[in-house]
């Protein structure tokens, strides 16, 4: 059964090979390993899903696939790569593939899901401004279970690493995998969200033949960390 | 090779900024900026602010001019050296002295180095620094007296004259029993040289670091950077910090100087450059 689930972005930033005398990224890089590891601790396999790279000049594994090796506590059971544009159904069928290995009930599996926002949340962003960033994040991330509309969740960008307490994520809400699968590719490719594709895998895993949540995959968010410092939307979530 | 200087020790990778500050009403660069107590005591909490390791205090101008009796520059120093030491218990403090009897009264008011820029001119500064178990800097002059301009000096070969001196110079501190792990040595840019000596210890440091011993440089605005460019004293820090930069690319370890900020950001990025030092932050390419 698919037990556990940790989002993290997949930034080199959180690569000790690219951290000097001063860490970027401090309060990502705790609350990503915190939340990997409280998921790989509750958990009998570790399944990380993440995305080729978009413009590999190297031989080395994907970024996705390094950034999981050097948070999580243990090697991963399986790795998970699903090419960075692959189209929805291509994404779902790998998911249901993950869902079947995870079938036995008595083997709790944990998916370490490396995968971020658009890349083009302010001017000095990785690909410019587009101002259709923010409504295709947040999109995702309410498919996580996550409404940036509450309260003062939704900050001017680019806004620090912020923890949401539970009071501002509001009432327990299952992941919409049907949300997820509903990202379009194209547009996700012009925002550089380049990480569609592998939040798609795992709508896949957690998905009935007609996109809804499965009992085996009804994970509900718990802890939940956005921000968007360097204009990439960074989002850190466990869910159970 | 490790050194220590003070109550730390330092890896060979170290590049030390070392702070001057003069108590004299004459120096050739300041003309007396520290001179007074509150002036002086301002500049040290700069310079430690601005990353200084370690203080050089000097209470004679190197330059002929005005005699300085002993009395005088224990004057100048010793006090001084005792107020830095109660308000900064864990600094380096150094103190250019040429005279035993000020190395002496210096090291016992909380010094912790002596540089000993006349090239051993008084032959007990040595016993003194043992006796404190205190740092030495040993600096080469090819015998010039102290105080007085290099005049027609030739060397066949300056670095030989410099190896030769610096080596006999640490055999003999040694011998008397200062540790080895607190002697430093130093070409002494201009001193007993002309230009052209000088560059030619900056072009052949590699030779000085490879002896071993931890390498002092004293550059700051030198003669031989205002020759070497055509510029007069006031004009001569982007030639005192390509000389530093050069220099530390060859592997010297301490720097004297009057710009500790720029100096403390060249030697900082050569170390970056070496892989001696991580980069400060970086976040370029990497979102």
């Amino acid at each position: 059964m698919i037990a556990a689930l940790a989002v993290v972005p997949a930034t080199p930033l959180l690569l000790a090979e690219n951290v000097g005398r001063v860490d970027p990224v401090p309060e990502l890089r705790s609350a990503a390993r915190a939340a990997v590891g409280s998921v790989a601790a509750q958990a009998d396999r570790l399944v990380v899903i993440t995305a080729s790279d978009v413009d590999p000049r190297h031989s080395r594994p994907p970024l996705g696939a390094r950034v999981a090796r050097e948070l999580l506590p243990r090697e991963a059971d399986e790795v998970v790569v699903v090419p960075w544009d692959a189209p929805v159904d291509v994404c779902r069928g790998l998911g249901s593939e993950v869902a079947a290995a995870a079938l036995d009930p008595a083997a709790r599996t944990a998916l370490v899901v490396v995968a971020d926002g658009c890349a083009t949340r302010t001017e000095k962003a990785p690909g410019h401004l587009d101002p259709r960033a923010v409504q295709v994040d947040a999109d995702w991330l309410l498919a996580l279970g996550c409404d940036e509309s509450r309260g003062d969740l939704r900050a001017e960008s680019p806004a620090p690493m912020r923890a949401w307490t539970g009071e501002e994520l509001g009432p327990a809400t299952p992941i919409d995998p049907r949300a997820l699968l509903a990202l379009d590719p194209g547009l996700a490719g012009e925002l550089l969200f380049h990480g569609r594709a592998t939040l798609q895998v795992l709508a896949g895993a957690l998905a009935e033949d007609d996109g809804s949540a499965t009992a085996r995959g009804a994970l509900t968010a718990y802890e939940v960390m956005v921000g968007d410092p360097f204009g990439v939307r960074y989002v850190v979530l466990a869910a159970h | 090779m490790r050194f220590r200087l003070g109550s730390r020790e330092y890896a060979g990778d170290a590049r030390l900024v070392m702070a001057i500050v003069n108590r004299t009403t004459d120096s050739f660069y300041d003309r007396g900026l520290t001179w007074e107590d509150t002036a002086a005591y301002a500049r040290v909490r700069q310079v430690v602010a601005e990353g200084a390791d370690l203080v050089d205090i000097g209470g004679i101008k190197a330059a002929p001019g005005a005699e300085v009796p002993v009395e005088e520059e224990l004057r100048r120093v010793v006090p001084f050296v005792e107020g830095l030491r109660a308000e900064f218990p864990d600094l380096t403090i150094s103190v250019d002295t040429y005279r035993a009897v000020v190395a002496d009264a210096v090291l016992a008011a909380g010094a912790d180095v002596i540089n000993d820029a006349w090239g051993g001119w008084d032959p007990e500064v040595p016993a003194v620094v043992a006796a404190h178990g205190a740092g030495l800097v040993l600096t080469h002059t090819g015998g010039q007296v102290v105080r007085t301009r290099p005049h027609r000096v030739e060397y066949d070969d300056v670095l030989a004259s410099v190896v030769d001196s610096l080596t006999s110079q640490a055999e003999g501190a040694l011998a008397v029993g200062v540790s080895r792990e607190r002697i430093v040595i130093d070409p002494a840019h201009d001193f007993g040289k002309n230009t052209r000596h000088s560059l030619e210890c900056t072009r052949r440091l590699g030779e000085l670091v490879a002896l071993g011993w931890p390498v002092l440089v004293s550059l700051s605005n030198k003669d031989f950077v205002g020759e070497s460019l055509g510029r007069d004293v006031g004009e001569r820090v982007p030639g005192t910090l390509a000389t530093t930069a050069i220099s530390a690319w060859l592997g010297a370890h301490v720097y004297r100087v009057h710009e500790v900020r720029e100096t403390r950001d060249v030697l900082d990025m050569v170390s970056v450059i070496s892989g001696d030092l991580a980069p400060m932050r970086t976040t370029r390419g990497l979102a």
